[in-house]
């Protein structure tokens, strides 16, 4: 093997291994009881996983700044998305708790009545 | 030079102006995809805080162990495309066609064991309709959103598998010159957000209710 064979291999493998051991931790982590923390964790160690992905392995690491903003104006808009959805989302579901009475419809219905 | 002139494409006058407009456009193509893919999470995100709990228990009925295996499959052609694509650049054919070849062996790996898992969820009645297996009506639309973001993904797996696939075969065959090519990274890269979504989507399907 070729030194540079061997330093594409060990740059891209050591990741390759990072994200295994992550998979094992998160795998392992949905087994222990925590509530609603599970689903955080999940999404912590899935979040470092795409980091480590799109970083190393796209390259996003040292991209020209132009490719680095294309990439930030899609989470960007994503974070739109979701922010300006959930804010509706949670808040109406959170509105129907405090006042149970706007929950549904028949019970509107046999106050007007 | 002749080899050359082959990657290079009008309207580009120099190969590196081609490599910048390729990788800036497949960004911005990805960019479009993260908010296609976005949707669905968005969607799924507004039903699991309207259900909390029935998604947990439609969540535990997914197969957690091909969900694992494939998310470990799919990091390995990540690892595969990733050594392909930078000993393209550094002029290595032949570990560039061998991790071209990987990749779509592992890729083809990931789609068997969906299939698979398929098999099995459409033998425990998990395919929303009339015979579905399990009671809580908003189980239904757990399992509605894992058919279409799963098959979805698939289907783009199965776009990277034809790419992929070309480049190796036209690249062993002299049809395609690898070195350089912007057709190469164009590629990984989209092999890559394949991963990344599949990597998003495996606590949200398969990790639920397992503690």
């Amino acid at each position: 093997m070729s030194a540079q064979t061997y330093a594409i291999w060990r740059k891209n493998g050591l990741v390759w291994l990072a994200l295994l051991v992550l998979l094992g931790l998160t795998f392992g982590a949905a087994h222990i009881p925590l509530g609603g923390l599970n689903v955080v964790i999940g999404l912590a160690i899935a979040g470092i996983k795409v980091a480590l992905v799109v970083v190393i392995f796209m390259g996003l690491g040292h991209s020209p700044s132009l490719i680095r903003l294309a990439a930030a104006a899609g989470v960007f808009w994503l974070t739109i998305l979701f922010v300006l959805t959930l804010t509706d989302v949670v808040t109406s579901r959170q509105f129907q708790n405090a006042h149970p009475q706007t929950k549904g419809g028949e019970q509107s219905l046999s106050r007007n009545r | 030079m002749i080899a050359r002139a082959k990657v290079l494409q009008p309207p580009w006058k120099e190969l590196s102006r081609q490599r910048e407009g390729a990788t800036f456009g497949i960004w911005i193509f990805l960019a479009s995809e993260l908010l296609f893919f976005g949707s669905l999470l968005l969607l799924y995100t507004a039903y699991r805080v309207a259900n909390p709990d029935v998604f947990i228990t439609a969540g535990r009925e997914t197969d957690l162990w091909y969900g694992t295996v494939n998310t470990a499959v799919l990091m390995t052609s990540s690892l595969t495309m990733a050594v392909a694509a930078q000993a393209a650049e550094a002029d290595m054919r032949h570990l560039t066609i061998w991790c071209l070849g990987a990749t779509v062996v592992l890729g083809l790996m990931f789609l068997v064991f969906k299939g698979f898992e398929y098999a099995e969820d459409i033998e425990k009645n998990l395919l929303p309709g009339a015979n579905f297996a399990l009671k809580e009506p908003a189980t239904q639309i757990f399992f509605a959103l894992y058919w279409i973001m799963t098959g979805i993904h698939a289907i783009h797996l199965s776009i990277g598998l034809g790419l992929v696939g070309r480049l190796a075969v036209f690249g062993a065959l002299r049809g395609v010159q690898l070195r350089e090519n912007p057709q190469v990274e164009v590629t990984a890269l989209y092999w890559h957000l394949v991963d990344v979504i599949w990597i998003i989507l495996y606590p949200l399907i398969y990790l639920m209710g397992r503690s």
